[in-house]
């Protein structure tokens, strides 16, 4: 079955213009010209039960918009979508017992108080049975190792303890659907990656879908097999994350360390050089070429090493944006 | 109603960490209540009556009123706007929770240890103020007294919703709070008792519903109002609060549309 539903959903926003300096600030007293900005356009997929599904684009590209629509935040101005069965801008309270958002700017978290009493709060909230309450928060505070922070204030929390705990006030009714905007923002890379494990490891257990969008393409990479890139509003490639790479038109890369330092004019001249550095260089080139280039590269120069491979996701990314851009 | 129960005791809790802004809050009632008694003390002549009052009873007003004033209130209104402006009001929409009981919930638990404290100190006022002006203070007064402190308390925090809800509409609401505030105090006998103002004046103001929060209650501590009429007063009272609660509701919805069209 599928969990979340979204065909043609779109949004926009309406805002002023104000001319600049003071006179324009008086002339906006009088008059403002109203300007409306597309931020989602006719953006359609659905996900399935159980799934994680990465939420990926640049600042501005529509993401937190998009997820704030399928959490009941806001409405859309055009299309619809259904999560669990439900509209989610109804805001039914049975829809809302079922799903969680985690913004990763955004507290629940009451500061100074310490984090069991906002879980306690949620009990009540999500009208909790309490022994039940009990057992999932003692599976969380294990699995997060968070046993030792629980008495202590917010406020006093690292970055990293805090985000976990802030996981664990949004799951402890166990939603059946996931969103998470940018939940490992601003961690270092330690806290990143147990805040990954930790996604990873309850969404399987409770098999809970989990929409997640992240500037960190290790988060992505690490947590979810499909990936929704956005840009512009526009919803530029939906599929297997392996995919994204295919756009690249069937790429490699290869990289050679040599045994004694080259002339950087002689690997220039050669096609598909990207980089020098030290004694090593990086190429790029169709698949179709690499044979013929490593076979050169072993006979003409001091080869040591050779490494074929994949170029990074981060360009195969970017140049779908940037196919993307012109239109 | 559990939900709204262990917010108040959260509300509670996190009061308890700021017991330094507490102990200054007790102090910050007594500066008005010392200026003006020396005011008056300048104003009067031994003997006189100013305004209907005698000095005794005009001091008795002063202390009575400063501390209904603080009893009464509110200061959610920030929080409100802070969620707005921040667009922290997103944690809420999305959980199984009505906001406005939520706030309301909160505020009283942040307010509860304060108010017993309050409480305390009325009570020693009242037995003082009785012994030295003469104020004869029995059950009956009392227990309405009471009654019109929790209406006082019910209209202040549906009047403050609606002034809490400019947050949708301005993003700098400080000082509308702090002046409508003011207003709001002055008019409601928080700083002189309504007679101060002149016949004229004294009519509009009585036919307003703010005097419900402050001079009301006091009235009937002092026996200055006729305790019979306290069914009447305290029905009209929760007339203006049900028009109160009507339009909080309707800004509401407004401004939770304005909300999600601005998309903070």
């Amino acid at each position: 079955m599928e969990a979340i539903e979204v065909q043609a959903l779109g949004r926009s926003f309406s805002y002023y213009e104000k001319a600049e300096g003071l006179r324009g600030s008086f002339a906006n007293l009088f008059h403002r010209r109203v300007l409306v900005k597309q931020a989602v356009r006719e953006v359609s997929f659905s996900i399935p039960e159980g799934a994680t599904v990465g939420f990926l684009g640049p600042n501005g590209a529509g993401k937190t918009t998009t997820l704030k629509m399928l959490a009941g935040i806001m409405p859309p101005t055009s299309g619809t979508a259904r999560v669990l069965g439900h509209l989610p801008w109804q805001r039914r309270k049975d829809f809302r017992r079922q799903m969680a958002i985690v913004m990763g700017q955004r507290s629940q978290l009451w500061p100074d108080l310490p984090a069991r009493e906002t879980f306690s709060l949620n009990r009540a909230i999500y009208e909790l049975d309490k022994h039940e309450y009990r057992l999932t928060l003692d599976e969380l505070v294990e699995t997060f190792g968070l046993a030792k922070l629980l008495p202590v204030q917010v406020r006093r929390l690292s970055l990293g303890e805090r985000m976990k705990m802030e996981l664990v006030a949004s799951l402890l009714h166990k939603p059946k659907v996931l969103f998470l905007d940018e939940p490992t923002i601003g961690l270092d890379l330690l806290s990143q990656r147990a805040i990954r494990d930790l996604v990873r490891t309850l969404a399987a257990r409770w098999g809970t879908t989990v929409m997640l969008t992240s500037h960190y393409l290790s988060d992505i990479e690490d947590l979810c097999e499909r990936v929704i890139l956005i840009n512009h509003g526009r919803i530029v490639y939906d599929g297997e994350l392996t995919g994204v790479n295919a756009t690249l038109g069937d790429r490699k890369t290869v990289h050679l360390d040599f045994s004694q330092p080259m002339e950087l004019r002689e690997l220039q001249n050669e096609p598909g050089f990207r980089a020098a550095e030290g004694l090593g260089a990086d190429f790029e080139l169709a698949r179709s070429q690499v044979r013929d280039f490593c076979q050169k590269a072993l006979a003409a120069w001091p080869v040591g090493d050779l490494t074929i491979g994949e170029p990074p996701l981060e360009e195969g990314i970017a140049r779908i944006y940037q196919a993307n851009e012109g239109e | 109603m559990e939900k709204y129960l262990v917010s108040f005791g959260t509300g509670l809790k996190a009061a308890l960490e700021y017991r330094a802004n507490f102990l200054l809050s007790l102090l910050a009632a007594t500066s008005p209540i010392v200026i003006q008694t020396v005011l008056w003390l300048a104003l009067f002549s031994p003997g006189e009556v100013l305004f209907g009052y005698t000095f005794g009873q005009m001091v008795a007003y002063t202390v009575l009123s400063q501390l209904v004033s603080r009893l009464v209130r509110t200061g959610f209104e920030y929080q409100i706007n802070e969620d707005i402006r921040t667009g922290g009001l997103d944690r809420y929409l999305v959980k199984p929770l009505g906001y406005a009981g939520y706030r309301l919930a909160v505020f009283l638990g942040e307010k509860s240890l304060q108010s017993l404290f309050m409480a305390v100190i009325l009570v020693v006022a009242t037995v003082l103020l009785s012994m030295f002006v003469g104020l004869r203070i029995g059950p009956l007064e009392v227990s309405v007294f009471l009654a019109s402190l929790v209406v006082a308390l019910v209209f202040n925090f549906l009047l403050f919703w609606c002034v809490g809800m400019a947050g949708f509409w301005m993003t700098e609401t400080t000082f509308l709070f702090e002046a409508v505030r003011i207003v709001i105090i002055t008019l409601s006998g928080g700083i002189f008792p309504l007679t101060v103002f002149g016949p004229s004046a004294k009519a509009v103001l009585s036919a307003l519903p703010f005097r419900f929060t402050i001079q009301v209650p006091v009235d009937l501590l002092t026996g200055r109002m006729a305790t019979d009429a306290v069914v009447g007063e305290l029905l009209l009272a929760l007339v203006w609060a049900a028009a109160l609660a009507l339009l909080g509701r309707t800004l509401w919805g407004l401004g939770l549309r304005r909300f999600s069209a601005v998309g903070s």
